[in-house]
């Protein structure tokens, strides 16, 4: 039986992937099919419908954002709204809408981050590498400046990450007292936490791919 | 990039447990309506009811004007299931748009009626504090109930979803005042839940922790 659920499964999957890039009415409806089974606990369902929707809400990224990076980010963090509230999809209700309010507030978000952090970039004069003739006063000087980056770095953090990281890598709680705390699953703190890390590398200029990304 | 993205949607996939599906919107709406109600009737026979009521159920215009504040807070009540689900469009709002301004043309009636009937002197305001600790002991309920039942769905429309909250609250507390409470409390109705309305917002908007907005 399960078996037959899960080629079942499959076949959907292959179906809404097959016709998703096309914009096909019945991928949707093979979608909302994978999403019941998500709903009910199906894992195997719920990746194929995620990696189903993923060309389509990238391309809702892609209208509005220009650098590949912000377009990644955001289409993940649009899966993990997806998940958050996935109690929330009526099955008696299209998917699509449902699909694009999310999409549409992760994308705004998206957008507002960028245009704070464009409107406090400025130009530095050449020449203004080093504020200190004495090497040791650069050193305490770039020490400051390098906290002061980490700070506004935080501060840029989404709330749910900047509380994950807060009380996993700060405060140096375990996952499962972080999760009690915040009233999340475990699983879902720690992908905060990993997010919180490769934004903070990004934001401070860091190659994202060293060490991983893992919280332990 | 696109590797990151395949390692979130296997670990939201690890992640997945099954989850109750939240009850339509029209039905949770309903639901709340009637404990709205029973609520209002219930705090209306244990303070008594108006002496004049008998006669009052004759005035058009104190009909009229139950009628339509009640219609306004039904349809209000509806439109913020509706909008704090996605994939039911923002226009939802406007639903108790026409409560709204019957609501208006009623009390305008009401205005006119009695300056008719007495005289400028029929239009003199009048305060009374009285009224205020019922309209609180009224709408404390009915408001945490809202809050409960909403926080279920999801904060796609914050701003929209707590005016449309209070508009719903303060006219389903007007209509019932209006069995029970002799004088005309419209004004300080307005003035109190507008009132926490500002506040509330501005409580979420500074990001005061209880009162921030679950966002998705």
């Amino acid at each position: 039986m399960s078996i037959t659920l899960a080629q079942d499964n499959r076949q959907r999957a292959g179906h809404a992937n097959t016709r998703s890039a096309t914009g096909n009415a019945d991928a949707w409806t093979d979608m909302a099919a994978l999403f019941v089974l998500a709903q009910n606990g199906d894992k195997m369902a719920y990746e194929a419908l995620l990696q189903a929707l993923r060309p389509y809400v990238r391309g809702l990224a892609k209208r509005r954002l220009s650098r590949p990076q912000d377009i990644d980010d955001t289409v993940q963090e649009i899966f993990l709204s997806i998940h958050a509230i996935r109690h929330t999809f009526d099955p008696d209700r299209p998917l699509q809408p449902w699909i694009n309010v999310i999409a549409e507030r992760r994308i705004v978000d998206r957008l507002r981050r960028l245009y704070r952090e464009r409107a406090r970039e400025t130009e530095l004069p050449e020449h203004e590498d080093e504020t200190f003739a004495a090497d040791d006063a650069n050193r305490i000087a770039e020490a400051s400046l390098d906290m002061r980056a980490v700070y506004r770095a935080l501060e840029q953090l989404p709330p749910g990450q900047r509380q994950a990281i807060s009380l996993v890598k700060i405060k140096g709680m375990s996952l499962r007292d972080a999760a009690a705390l915040t009233g999340q699953s475990e699983g879902a703190v720690k992908l905060s936490v990993h997010r919180a890390i490769k934004a903070l590398r990004r934001a401070l200029g860091g190659d994202e791919n060293i060490g991983g990304g893992g919280n332990g | 990039m696109t590797d990151q993205t395949d390692k979130l949607i296997a670990d939201l996939a690890a992640d997945l447990t099954p989850v109750q599906r939240l009850t339509p919107p029209f039905r949770r709406a309903a639901i709340w309506l009637v404990t709205a109600v029973a609520i209002n009737v219930a705090v209306a026979l244990i303070h008594g009811l108006r002496p004049d009521l008998a006669d009052m159920l004759h005035h058009t215009g104190y009909m009229l004007l139950m009628i339509t504040t009640f219609l306004t807070g039904l349809l209000a009540g509806i439109a913020v299931f509706l909008i704090s689900v996605p994939g039911w469009s923002a226009r939802w709002a406007l639903l108790p748009v026409p409560g709204l301004v019957l609501c208006f043309a009623s009390a305008s009636y009401g205005c006119y009626a009695d300056w008719v009937r007495m005289g400028p002197h029929g239009l003199t305001l009048g305060t009374s504090f009285d009224c205020f600790s019922w309209i609180v002991g009224l709408s404390l309920p009915l408001s945490l109930g809202l809050y409960f039942m909403l926080r279920h769905g999801a904060w796609i429309r914050p701003g929209l979803t707590l005016i449309l909250g209070m508009l719903s609250t303060s006219a389903l507390v007007a209509s019932g005042l209006s069995l029970f409470h002799p004088v005309e409390t419209s004004l300080v109705n307005v003035v109190y839940h507008g009132g926490a309305t500002v506040i509330l917002i501005v409580l979420s908007v500074l990001g005061v922790p209880l009162f921030k907005p679950k966002q998705i």
